[in-house]
């Protein structure tokens, strides 16, 4: 499998949109439902994530086991061979959930950014799984919430970990990931799900502390419409959700404003995170799951070609 | 500032619309959570409180709209603005202190306490006030000049007395008015110290204090005094007959009680200052009865009455004064046609003998028995249905109704012409018959003395007679036609000869010509014509205070002298009051005696062969002595400015004069015409803003 080979979003399997699937109760069955889904459309082997890369032939020992004997080479050569593979990557693959009170936020009947987060967050570790990788979680606000270590046995407590998350008190992004990135001592895929309310610079200063323990990291950027749009109307008191701090706010005064300075945060943030060599992926809560899959995808074919 | 149209001001309360929605709208303004106000903090807050105040700036411009267009369609104008230019301190007062001096005011304690109520009233005087004191009865005027020292003002407090007149509001009021008017003060105020008697106020007079004005009623009346009996000797009448030749008088006096409890009391009955007879009487609670005296003879000359009833709580109506002489009983003469039946004017004496008010005493004689001498004695001469007496009686019957002495000439057949006629007849002309179909007197001057008895309906139908024949008369120009037949010829005339008066009927009165003497309107036609004719005014025993005599006409109705000579105003008269004053009357000043007291006056000719003394009785007006209560909050809001009349120059003319001149709603308009278009350029830049 290459990076060639990708598959298009359009071209996946039919994704369920995150408000169908806020009713199904079960992580683990919700993260089945996307990844079995999403896979299929592939058209791929479910063995996607075992390495069959040929590395060479060793001259058979007893004590092998025959059926990595290359028969055609013993029939041209009539000596016995061993097929030697390159290595199973098996990669940790962590996601850093932003559990603060912001993530709360829903509009208009979507899903909130948190359950949105959630989902996601889910699905990444299942997939991951499939992968034959180990996972772990992080769940976070201004301290860490939770924390299970990257493990191949860990997948049920970190779903449940997911399940209960909450969303707790105030956010921050710069201390909580500087502790993480303390822990996480061996190289893998990190991807950190949050709304990244915080300056460009400081996003972009954790994410390379964590890049700087040799990981791969994928930043998440959930957004709800609302958030993007300030579709309000008439005046009304704004109320911070992390701070409970109150402004009277007249939206048709201030949204031209607001919007290009939110369109100048995402847009920082692309840059920055991009030439640090982050990806870096927005995500509105309306949309399926499928674009962070793909970019996950992506991100553990880099690591497969590391041995 | 006052407003033509007040009503439209309520649609100020417009203004309350926009304001509403304003406040809805921010009522509405509720709480949005949002995941972090990071972004709308970096927005700059001053432009949205900027937006906020040119909202409310908008608001106001819509809500001073409204309001000056509620306050154009209510046509405002400036009043009194000289008020403006006063020198005055701002709060001084120009307080004018009416004070009740009708009789009722001598009812208990209630003079003491309107003086203690009035003197209370000089103390809180500050500086710069100015105080009217006036004492009002019927009349009001300023008992010490305007602008007098307070000190001079109690002096004047101090002396005075209740007098004998009655309460009346409406003179006391207008005096404050006026009084009011001229002030230069800013702060006007009446204070009326009185005993609030309803019989002073009929709630009509046209009376409207300036705007502002205070009206402050001291009621002095004490608790209960107005419900306790009051007994008063109202007005009497008086009842001649001639009793063996003598003429006795019977006063009945008609008594009246005003208290809520029955009177029981004596009334004595004095003339000459004699004590002839004194009755018990009873009076029901708010009833009255009629004393009725035995019959008195009378003395000569003027006799003067009193009639006095036990003392209570209003001494002043206790006592009735009356007149009476002996003079009113009359003579009258009837001048029949020569050789005619002695009965052929039997229904005319008859009737005229049946008159009490005057008695007449009847005499017939033929014409041609008729003597000068027989012109001596009576007051009235009628010729019944024959000619004038010629020669020397014809003379001296010219000289009599000259003199003032009344003829009746009812015209028959044989009346001639010539002689005293000339004088005293218009001209007569010849004997219209209308037997087949009889005349009827068609038309009357139905205002006049004779008439006025008949005018209303079913008091008499003089066109129920028919007369089949009468004489034509042709009137002269001086002459008056009181009545016509139906043909439009005259029926009876009335001339004015000298001081006497010569009243001329077409047709006789006796059933020869007519058939009137058969008619129920008779007996009061010949009254008429006789009391008419010999200036019989009627019994005018005596008068209440407040009105005005002409002594000239009373001294000639109480001496049955006829009517007053037409030069009259040239004598002159001395009357005195009751408390000895006395005043000269005649020529320019008039004959007119203004009757201020209660008491006798005395009037008589200043010189002149006539020495008599004339007496007039004065009584209290008997309605003062009802002593029921009058709210005091009918008088403030009778004389409450209601439209602003006004104190200064420039309110002098009415309201709608005054907003026609000033035009102010014109720059209501302009001025909401600016404020609209401001509206409007202040509203698209917000548009413009938000878009």
């Amino acid at each position: 499998m290459t990076a060639a080979a990708r598959p298009t979003p359009a071209a996946g399997a039919r994704f369920l949109d995150p408000a169908v699937l806020a009713r199904i109760g079960n992580l683990e069955l919700l993260a089945r439902t996307v990844v079995e889904g999403f896979i299929t459309g592939l058209h791929r082997s479910a063995h996607f994530g075992v390495s069959t890369d040929f590395a060479e032939h060793r001259p058979y020992t007893p004590g092998d086991d025959v059926r990595h004997v290359d028969w055609r080479l013993w029939a041209r050569t009539d000596r016995y061979h061993v097929k030697e593979y390159e290595a199973e990557t098996n990669a940790a693959c962590t996601v850093l959930l932003d559990v603060s009170r912001s993530m709360r936020f829903a509009s208009g009947g979507r899903v909130s950014k948190l359950d949105y987060a959630r989902y996601l967050s889910a699905c990444l570790l299942y997939f991951a799984q499939r992968q034959r990788d180990r996972v772990g979680l992080v769940t976070f606000d201004a301290e860490i919430r939770t924390y299970v270590p990257p493990s191949g046995r860990h997948l049920p407590i970190a779903l449940h970990a997911i399940d209960q998350a909450e969303a707790g008190g105030a956010g921050d992004l710069a201390r909580p990931l500087t502790q993480v990135a303390e822990r996480l001592r061996r190289r893998g895929i990190v991807a950190l799900v949050s709304d990244l309310y915080e300056e460009p610079q400081v996003v972009r200063d954790v994410v390379h502390r964590l890049r700087g323990a040799g990981s791969d990291v994928i930043v998440f950027h959930v957004l709800d419409a609302a958030e993007r749009e300030f579709p309000y109307d008439g005046p009304a008191r704004f109320e911070d959700l992390e701070s409970a701090e109150h402004m009277p706010v007249v939206p048709e005064y201030l949204r031209e404003q607001y919007r290009e300075l939110v369109a100048a945060h995402i847009a920082a943030l692309g840059t920055l995170l991009g030439e640090g060599g982050v990806d870096y992926r927005l995500l509105d809560t309306s949309r399926p799951l499928d674009e962070a899959l793909f970019d996950f995808l992506t991100a553990r074919q880099r690591m497969a070609r590391v041995r | 500032m006052g407003f033509l149209a007040p009503l439209f001001l309520a649609a100020a309360a417009a203004v309350a619309l926009p304001i509403a929605l304003h406040l809805l709208q921010r009522e509405r303004k509720q709480t949005v959570e949002f995941p972090s106000l990071m972004f709308l903090r970096r927005i700059p807050y001053q432009s949205v409180r900027r937006q906020r105040l040119k909202h409310l700036a908008l608001l106001a411009l819509r809500c001073l709209a409204l309001v000056l267009l509620a306050l154009a369609f209510a046509r405002p104008f400036l009043q009194g603005r000289g008020a403006l230019i006063t020198t005055t301190p701002s709060d001084a007062r120009e307080v004018v202190l009416l004070v009740d001096r009708s009789y009722s005011m001598a009812v208990g304690d209630r003079w003491p306490r309107a003086q203690a109520a009035a003197r209370e009233v000089l103390d809180g005087l500050r500086d710069g006030d100015r105080v009217t004191l006036a004492f009002f009865d019927a009349t009001a005027a300023p008992a010490a000049p305007a602008g007098s020292d307070a000190a001079t003002v109690r002096t004047v407090l101090d002396a005075a007395r209740p007098g004998a007149g009655v309460t009346r509001y409406a003179p006391a009021l207008r005096l404050a008015q006026q009084v009011l008017g001229e002030s230069d003060r800013p702060r006007g105020e009446v204070v009326l110290v009185t005993d609030l008697q309803r019989a002073g106020w009929d709630g009509a007079a046209d009376v409207r204090l300036p705007m502002g004005t205070a009206v402050i009623t001291r009621d002095v009346a004490g608790d209960g005094d107005g419900g306790a009996a009051n007994l008063t000797a109202a007005s009497v009448e008086l009842r001649r007959e001639l009793v063996d030749d003598v003429e006795q008088v019977a006063p009945a006096v008609r008594l009246v009680n005003r208290g809520d409890a029955p009177a029981t009391g004596t009334a004595t009955l004095a003339l000459n200052g004699r004590t002839l007879q004194t009755l018990a009487v009873t009076v029901p609670a708010r009833g009255a009865v009629v004393a009725a005296f035995a019959p008195t003879p009378l003395p000569p000359g003027f006799a003067r009455g009193t009639v006095t009833l036990a003392p209570d709580a209003l001494p002043v109506d206790d006592t009735l004064r009356f007149v009476v002489s002996r003079g009113q009983l009359r003579s009258a003469l009837v001048v029949a046609p020569t050789g005619a039946p002695a009965r052929s004017s039997l229904y005319l004496t008859q009737a005229l003998a049946l008159g009490a008010a005057p008695p007449w005493r009847v005499s017939a004689v033929a014409r041609d028995r008729v003597r000068p001498a027989d012109l001596a004695g009576p007051t009235l001469v009628v010729v019944n249905g024959t000619a004038l007496p010629d020669g020397e009686t014809g003379r001296r019957l010219a000289r009599f109704v000259r003199e003032g002495g009344g003829l009746i000439v009812t015209l028959g057949a044989g009346a001639a012409e010539g002689g005293a006629a000339t004088e005293l007849l218009p001209a007569v002309g010849g004997v219209v018959r209308r037997e087949a179909r009889a005349a009827t007197v068609a038309s009357t001057e139905r205002t006049h003395p004779i008439f006025a008895l008949f005018r209303s309906p079913r008091s008499g139908d003089l066109a129920t007679a028919q007369v089949q024949r009468y004489r034509l008369i042709r009137p002269a120009a001086t002459d008056r036609v009181l009545a016509r037949f139906d043909d439009g010829a005259p029926a009876l005339v009335e001339r004015v000869v000298g001081r006497g008066r010569v009243l001329v009927l077409a047709t006789p009165l006796d059933n020869s010509w007519n058939d009137l003497p058969l008619q129920p309107v008779f007996v009061p036609l010949v009254h008429q014509l006789a009391r008419h004719a010999s200036g019989w005014s009627g019994d005018t025993p005596a008068f209440t205070t407040g009105e005005a005599l002409d002594v000239e006409r009373y001294a000639a109705a109480v001496s049955g002298e006829g009517v007053a000579p037409v030069d009259a105003a040239e004598v002159e008269w001395l009357a005195r009051s009751p408390d000895g004053t006395q005043a000269t009357l005649g020529g320019p000043v008039g004959t007119s005696l203004a009757l201020a007291g209660t008491g006798f006056y005395e009037v008589r000719r200043v010189e002149g062969r006539d020495e008599r003394r004339y007496p007039v009785a004065v009584n209290v007006d008997p309605a003062e002595a009802d002593l029921a209560r009058l709210d005091p909050a009918a008088l403030t809001v009778a004389t409450a400015s209601g439209a602003g009349a006004a104190r200064m120059d420039a309110a002098a003319l009415a309201p709608p004069a005054q907003e026609e001149r000033q035009r102010l709603w014109w720059w209501a308009i302009v001025a909401l015409l600016a404020v609209v278009i401001g509206e409007a350029t202040l509203g698209n830049r917000l548009s413009r803003a938000r878009g």
